[in-house]
């Protein structure tokens, strides 16, 4: 499946949305923007964290959406997630084996890394892989799949820069994310 | 959290009730022995907290935090704030997040380990390339500095840090 499509089938989930920087974002921009996304715009590597970071703030469902080329950055941040597993967090990883935002260097992904087996490793309990729009729209359908491999065709969409500045995307997200805090409850890790 | 032979000092517990009083209501901690005892104080009296494996993962997780309205504190050595140049600089200040920075600042007078020194001596100097206002915490005492720390943060979006040499404040 082509990237795009996959993040159709992401758009159109009831959800939270943190996308990762580069042409996922301004292609989920094109695609289905809403103030449900943020689109991270710098800090490679860290939409998987953001995105937990939402999921530990607040009760909504939320997906991260992330590349091959993002996770190996920050490989750490599967082991945090196996730890703390929120249910109501997936990380979706659009493993292209390329950085597709740079020219298309390869990732280690190319090579026989199976970011999947890592996520077990790490102590991920349910990771799904899928190769079809049909599967990823069944697996985010599923309750609960911490980490979804979804194997994509290396190839950006002619899209533009998302239009959006930092502090506007801030303030709109957080209007869709900000928890009123229950009284006497401590939502979040540990609590 | 993990083990700690001694009890939070007067200094690491007049900061966490400080930072709390401030408003800050979610953690995340690269260990570091010189604000242990910060996170400890937190964690007791119930702010939620996530253990990290690196410094720059804790700097985006406490933006996913912010983004829900809460005010962060990131625990952590001066060793680690290189590793998290980039997203305090693309995400913590672009997307204008409040964050409080926590550092344990090794390398000063009498380090004992010759590695500490260079960062020890660079750590200012970065938090200044970084645009990030920082204030130095000796003893308990000094607990009005966090205060009007974590209250710049919330107000004007931004990190913050705040520094503990290892060799005050016991």
């Amino acid at each position: 499946m082509k990237r795009a499509e996959a993040l159709r089938a992401l758009a159109d989930v009831p959800a939270l949305r943190v996308c990762n920087l580069g042409y996922p974002s301004k292609e989920l921009y094109q695609i289905g923007d809403s103030p449900d996304n943020f689109y991270m715009l710098g800090s490679m590597g860290l939409a998987s964290s953001i995105g937990l970071g939402v999921a530990l703030g607040q009760g909504r469902r939320v997906l991260a959406i992330d590349g091959d080329g993002s996770v190996l950055m920050n490989l750490g941040t599967l082991a945090t997630i196996a730890r703390y597993a929120p249910p109501h967090f997936c990380l979706v990883i659009l493993d292209n084996g390329v950085h597709g935002s740079t020219g298309n260097q390869p990732t280690a992904t190319s090579f026989g890394t199976d970011l999947a087996q890592v996520a077990l490793g790490c102590g991920i309990r349910r990771v799904r892989r899928v190769r079809t729009v049909a599967a990823l729209r069944r697996a985010l359908a599923e309750r609960g799949p911490s980490v979804i491999v979804a194997k994509v065709a290396p190839g950006n969409a002619l899209v533009p820069n998302v239009p959006l500045r930092g502090p506007m995307l801030r303030d709109r997200f957080r209007s869709r994310a900000a928890a009123p805090p229950v009284p006497g409850s401590r939502p979040g890790p540990r609590s | 959290m993990y083990e700690r032979r001694k009890a939070p000092s007067p200094r690491e517990i007049a900061i966490a009730r400080a930072l709390q009083d401030a408003g800050v209501d979610f953690a995340a901690d690269v260990p570091c022995a010189v604000v242990a005892g910060v996170l400890e104080s937190l964690v007791r009296s119930g702010v939620p907290s996530v253990d990290v494996t690196r410094e720059e993962e804790g700097v985006g997780i406490c933006a996913g935090a912010a983004l829900t309205g809460r005010t962060p504190v990131l625990l952590l050595q001066n060793s680690g704030l290189g590793n998290c140049g980039n997203a305090l600089a693309s995400l913590t200040e672009y997307f204008g997040l409040p964050l409080v920075l926590v550092v344990g600042w090794r390398g000063g007078p009498g380090e004992s380990v010759g590695a500490q020194r260079p960062m020890g001596r660079a750590t200012t100097g970065l938090l200044r390339a970084l645009h990030v206002p920082f204030v130095r915490v000796r003893g308990a005492a000094d607990a009005s500095r966090v205060t009007a720390a974590v209250g710049r943060a919330r107000r004007e979006h931004r990190p913050v840090a705040v520094l503990l040499r290892p060799e005050e404040g016991r």
